[in-house]
């Protein structure tokens, strides 16, 4: 105390340590997320995929800019940027390998379900899009949501819209979706 | 009802499954992650909420992006929730972080609980990211207060500012932060040093007059040239306050 200046009262001080987020929990979670989400082929490589972005999210995180942000949702929110331009990237480079070497890449993949299964999924999936795009558009936004796994709650609270209309966009909408596949000769 | 729809998972899955190629007006339209996240998070306004959303109906990319972030904010909303869970568990923040001091000047003070503690189930992993969680919201809140504008107090006619240049090289042997007083009788003030990466060095209240040495043995544990901010906070007599901008000094030697 006697260094101290008389002038100046005793300083109250509080030892704050700062230590890094929770990066662990963020891979894990960037893990599951990508298994998810993703198509086989993509979660295949997801160790490689999530380290690359949680590389540039640390980078990110350790300028000045980001130690000032660093709240969960900051840190979940840069995960979700780095992660999409890594799988960008990925599929990119997949596309290219596809066209490059189309034979040696058919034989590798053991996750891949059966060519049939697939070639149908696709052709309802293309399918579903162009039926989508042929939508009255407030039908077209609560199906979608609702073929993205929302329920009715959720898709009623993004479009903000009231529960029993988002209810009737959806009910109305699966039809519409339904007599376009089979006008496509699509099985829906 | 439509949850119970038929074959409503098998469209589901060839939606979620497909990968292009897309239709054409989708294909030409750029894919914004950032906006994505928003809109999933029930953020932007409802016509950008819904422009999104069409997006995500158009383009299989899109839609894979949506159900990313989707997946990204429950995990968030999980991990933040045992967090709290973990921290009204243990109950020793307060005694390891003496975050009580902080709470005192109004500081964010999280994780609280009046009621009655769960069992305490204390374990290292979760007291760590209990620590970063604390850290990390105290970090903010300081960093909060020191980037605020800096509103003017009614009647005062003037902002609070510093007296020596932003980023001066002081002494540590007579580090004097220093500002211009307020008009106003009776106004005290309260400076907080921290380092670049918003760790508290010293925080001073009750402050009387316009300058606040730092003792010497608050430094010394940096290096001549270490960076550090601070910032002053003036409460007149009636409660208001003022904060000035966050200013850079360094240790000269």
């Amino acid at each position: 105390m006697s260094d101290r200046s008389s002038a100046d009262p005793a300083p109250t001080s509080v030892e704050l340590p700062f230590q890094e987020p929770d990066y662990a929990r963020l891979r894990n979670d960037l893990v599951k997320a990508v298994a998810k989400v993703c198509p086989g082929w993509l979660a295949d490589r997801r160790d490689d995929l999530v380290q690359a972005a949680l590389i540039k999210v640390m980078e990110l995180s350790r300028r000045r800019e980001g130690m000032l942000e660093l709240s969960s949702s900051y840190l979940y929110r840069v995960a979700h940027s780095a992660l999409v331009d890594e799988i960008r990237a990925r599929r990119r480079r997949h596309e290219v390998s596809l066209e490059e070497t189309e034979s040696e890449h058919a034989a590798t993949p053991a996750s891949t379900p059966d060519p049939a299964t697939t070639t149908a999924a696709a052709e309802v999936g293309r399918g579903i899009r162009d039926c989508l795009a042929g939508m009255v558009r407030d039908r077209r936004l609560a199906v979608a949501l609702y073929l993205q796994g929302h329920g009715v709650p959720d898709a009623s609270r993004l479009l903000a819209w009231p529960t029993k209309r988002t209810e009737n966009l959806i009910y109305r909408g699966l039809a519409d979706l339904r007599r376009c596949l089979i006008d496509k000769g699509l099985n829906p | 009802m439509i949850d119970n729809a038929p074959g409503i998972e098998r469209l589901r899955r060839a939606f979620t499954t497909y990968e292009g190629p897309e239709v054409p007006n989708a294909e030409s339209e750029e894919i914004d992650a950032e906006r994505i996240y928003r809109a999933a998070a029930g953020e932007l306004t409802e016509d950008e909420r819904r422009a999104v959303i069409d997006q995500v109906a158009m383009s299989s990319a899109a839609a894979e992006v949506w159900r990313l972030a989707v997946e990204l904010q429950r995990a968030e909303g999980k991990a933040v929730q045992e967090m709290n869970e973990a921290a009204f568990a243990t109950g020793e923040i307060e005694a390891t972080y003496e975050i009580g001091e902080v709470g005192q000047v109004g500081e964010v003070v999280p994780f609280r609980s009046t009621s009655p503690p769960p069992p305490r189930r204390v374990r290292y992993r979760a007291l760590t990211a209990i620590a970063a969680l604390l850290a990390v919201t105290i970090g903010f809140g300081l960093w909060s207060r020191m980037h605020a504008p800096a509103p003017e107090l009614r009647g005062a006619g003037s902002s609070l500012s510093a007296t020596i240049a932003d980023g001066a090289h002081l002494p540590r042997e007579a580090f004097r932060l220093t500002w211009k007083p307020l008009p106003e009788a009776g106004t005290r003030y309260t400076v907080r040093v921290t380092t670049e990466d918003l760790r508290l060095v010293v925080e001073a209240r009750h402050l009387e007059t316009a300058s606040y040495q730092v003792p010497a043995d608050r430094l010394a544990a940096f290096p001549a040239g270490a960076r550090l901010l601070w910032q002053v906070e003036a409460k007149s007599a009636d409660g208001r306050t003022v904060s000035s901008p966050a200013y850079a000094v360094e240790i000269d030697r």
